[in-house]
């Protein structure tokens, strides 16, 4: 979701800077039902749109065909929608950027009671239906209508963490001489330092490492203004967000102040941060730090995934392992992070009769049917990123194919019977999937994802299942958090202990401007002094030059008159 | 009714293109950049623009970077331009082909490869922003200098210069008194095709410096990405009014040039 911008200054007209790539059914018939969707670059796997086309057809007989447009970043797409003519029946962006279409009134508040498969494999810690614990749930929206919450409004399609990917290895080599002069590193060995930056980026001192003078130079930061001033709000309350007593409600408040105090602190530190970081990047992070042009990003879970993946395959299908395997870290600091959502919403249609017609009866169709696990695992596997349809308590295999395709990719097959499992380490992944209070016990069938796997079943050693006498229900993943597929399970699921901490980033609303302005005072560089002198200078010297040129020349031509005079 | 062509009619595709596409969007940004963001008329971006140290900032720093890389690609590819002009070698014109050859290829996949290069021989935009910028605006604009200089070389007037030197002037006198003066026309419309693209630009400070370096493109690219249409398409007045002054600027020298038909832009 969070692309590249480049591409959109080459568009040379901002509005083109959507793409059609309809997906016209083959059948002609003049009772095509269009559903039009928009959703950012290659976040879809483009089968499902004919397969859903299919599904309707046989089982309807009615022909649905999905117009599939694209855009790359959410402003364009604000612009788009804003100015464009095209109406879309279902758009996906990301969870701000939903709640301020919501709060301009541009949108209709879902009907979950249509949608079946959603609310049935939602991530409940995300999208709660219950009450009001889901992170979707904390977003207001406030609109003619009266007051809702972001829950009302959207439905979530991928999610993800803003933290730190890195190459402890490139890091140690690249800054050696400041390692080895630091009086806290240099009677350290080289696997004690490589464990100890380990420690240090996942500790509550995490963001702080990115100012600190070591690693001066290997780190790049997100050029996008959200991310890095979410980054800036931890540094600047770090004592806040470590002594606080106070509830999450409070916490996530905090973490949204955009007062502007707040700002120009933000706006200091940040500045500070400029002049230690390698670069700003959207989009070359996640290269770079498989190249070894940088050895420390801000990144996004999703680009984390993908860069954890490339620096240990050597091809795209990820079946050849590399020779020199760059290995990439992601972690979430102690002190906090932030959580992005993705989320479909239905744009409002001015027309009432939309809401009673087939065209919109079959947007939330195909809402739904991405919300199935099995199109949901295969939209995963397709971007890399990590879904919000989740897995539910009971040996279903469709209910557990979230599980199973996680457990899959972390490689259980894998697992060598003979193999020393003392250095694992559990992780608790309780809150990313959906278990009842009154189920007592819990296998995964891997048969749906894997074939090979029909006759295999998933042992203690990879995964438990564990209820305490209060009735307290973890699912442990046990793992070896140096291994690759250990270093990918971080990267894709938080740990339990890591949810309290994780906050929601509302849209800046009024202040959006002042923390625009805020970004160009940390981007644009300030004229040294000595430049500023010299053009001064340059000008009035330019300046001096005409004009007495001027004057002198006044002054020949008045004396030449007079001598005419005098000589008349 | 017969239809007949005339010459004139043939223009027609020109002037829908040209209305579509340069008199339309000049409009558009005039409405934008003198209206609020509920479209009605203020002045709020002009006052906006004028009392922002950093749009000012970034304005004098675009200058500054534009004259340095006029400057500095004239003095590079002024000498070049010459010695390919004057020497009668058959190869000439394929050196000057393999000056312009790097611009076939995709702008934006060049100056990925440069940063690749770049970063390679330890000159990385995270080191050295400035330098690697420079670096790669040199690279891309040097072809511009080149070929209107190159194009006005070939036809300068030897005679003249033979008979600055029969008639006593030193080496150097014949360059200021005859070779230059009758290039200044290459040399004006070599400055205007590399000092307002410079200005402009934004892929190039984008890529080479990490970001850490923003030019008028950027600035104005920052406006637009943030949904400030109006000061951004202020800003890009600002754009076209420097444009216009340059043009001014240089109107009597390109009319030469124009009567003398040397340059092919």
């Amino acid at each position: 979701m969070k692309k590249s911008y480049i591409s959109l200054l080459l568009t040379p007209f901002l509005l083109n800077g959507i793409t059609s790539c309809a997906q016209h059914n083959s059948i002609e018939n003049e009772d095509v039902i269009y559903v039009h969707v928009l959703n950012a670059e290659d976040y879809i796997d483009m089968e499902l749109l004919d397969s859903f086309s299919e599904m309707i057809y046989e089982r309807d007989g009615k022909n649905v065909s999905v117009i599939y447009d694209t855009y790359d970043t959410n402003e364009t797409m604000y612009n788009s929608l804003k100015t464009g003519k095209t109406t879309y029946d279902l758009i996906c962006c990301s969870e701000y950027m939903v709640q301020r279409l919501a709060n301009e009134g541009f949108l209709h508040t879902l009907d979950f009671s249509q949608l079946p498969n959603y609310t049935k494999y939602t991530t409940k810690y995300l999208h709660s239906f219950d009450d009001n614990s889901g992170k979707l749930n904390l977003l207001s929206v406030n609109n003619d209508l009266g007051t809702f919450t972001l829950a009302d409004y959207a439905a979530g399609y991928m999610r993800g963490t803003l933290g730190i990917l890195f190459n402890p290895d490139y890091v140690l080599t690249t800054n050696s001489s400041k390692f080895d002069n630091d009086p806290q590193w240099k009677d350290l060995t080289y696997e004690e330092r490589k464990e100890k930056i380990i420690d240090i980026f996942s500790s509550e001192d995490g963001y702080s490492f990115l100012w600190d003078d070591l690693i001066a130079g290997t780190q790049s930061i997100k050029d996008s203004m959200r991310d890095t001033y979410a980054i800036g709000n931890f540094e600047v309350f770090k004592d806040y967000y470590l002594n606080t007593t106070d509830s999450y409600e409070q916490r996530n408040e905090k973490f949204n102040d955009c007062s502007d105090e707040t700002i120009e602190l933000i706006k200091n530190k940040l500045i500070e941060l400029k002049s230690n970081i390698f670069g700003f990047e959207v989009d070359s992070g996640k290269n770079d730090i498989v190249t070894k042009k940088i050895g420390v990003n801000v990144a996004w879970s999703g680009d984390a995934v993908n860069s954890i993946n490339r620096g240990y395959y050597a091809d795209d299908d990820w079946t050849i392992v590399r020779d020199d395997i760059v290995e990439l870290y992601y972690t979430i600091p102690e002190i906090g992070a932030n959580v992005w959502m993705d989320c479909f919403a239905t744009p409002l249609q001015k027309d009432e009769n939309y809401y009673s017609s087939d065209q919109y009866k079959y947007t939330l169709e195909f809402l739904d049917y991405l919300s199935s696990p099995e199109n949901a695992i295969a939209n995963v596997y397709y971007n890399g990123y990590t879904s919000f349809i989740t897995s539910n308590s009971s040996s279903d295999e469709i209910d557990n194919a979230m599980l199973a395709y996680m457990l899959y990719s972390y490689d259980y097959s894998d697992g060598d019977d003979d193999e020393d499992l003392s250095s694992y380490e559990t992780y608790d992944i309780t809150p990313f999937f959906n278990i009842d209070k009154d189920v007592d016990s819990f296998s995964v069938d891997l048969s749906y994802v894997s074939e090979t796997l029909l006759e295999e079943e998933v042992d203690d050693r990879v995964f438990t299942f564990s209820k305490d006498e209060n009735g307290e229900i973890k699912i442990l993943i046990h793992y070896d958090p140096s291994s690759f597929e250990g270093r990918l399970l971080t990267a894709q699921y938080p740990e339990a202990s890591d949810t309290n901490t994780l906050y929601v980033m509302n849209d800046y609303g009024v202040q959006n401007d002042k923390i625009v302005s805020m970004w160009e005072d940390v981007k644009v560089n300030p004229l040294p002094l000595w430049i500023v002198i010299t053009l001064l200078t340059f000008v009035v010297l330019v300046l001096g030059y005409l004009g007495s040129y001027k004057l002198i020349r006044m002054y020949k031509l008045k004396r030449r008159k007079r001598l005419r005079v005098v000589n008349k | 009714m017969r239809f007949s062509l005339q010459r004139k009619q043939l223009c027609i595709p020109y002037f829908i293109f040209l209305i579509l596409f340069v008199v339309i969007p000049i409009l558009f940004i005039l409405f934008y950049a003198f209206t609020d963001s509920n479209g009605n008329f203020s002045f709020d971006s002009l006052v906006g623009f004028f009392t922002s140290t950093n749009k000012i900032n970034v304005l004098i720093q675009s200058l500054l970077f534009s004259v340095i890389n006029t400057i500095v690609c004239l003095l590079i590819g002024y000498p070049i331009s010459y010695i390919l002009a004057s020497s009668k070698a058959k190869f000439n014109y394929v050196v000057v082909m393999l000056f312009v050859m790097p611009m076939w290829i995709n702008f934006v996949l060049r100056t990925g490869a440069t940063r690749d290069v770049l970063t390679w021989i330890g000159l990385s935009g995270g080191q050295h922003p400035y330098i690697a910028t420079f670096i790669g605006l040199f690279y891309n604009y040097l072809p511009f200098v080149i070929l209107p200089l190159y194009s006005t070389m070939l036809k300068l007037d030897k005679a003249q210069t033979e008979a600055a030197s029969d008639l006593g002037c030193n080496r150097f006198q014949v360059f200021t008194k005859s070779i230059f003066p009758q290039t200044i026309p290459g040399v004006v419309s070599a400055a205007q095709m590399v000092f307002m693209p410079t200005m402009s630009s934004y892929v190039i400070p984008e890529t080479l410096s990490e970001g850490k370096i923003i030019l008028f493109g950027n600035s104005i690219y920052l406006g637009f990405s943030n949904n400030q249409w109006n000061s951004a398409s202020f800003m890009a007045i600002i754009m076209l009014a420097i444009v216009c002054i340059s043009m001014l600027v240089t109107r009597n020298y390109t009319e030469k040039d124009q009567e003398g038909g040397s340059s092919r832009w």
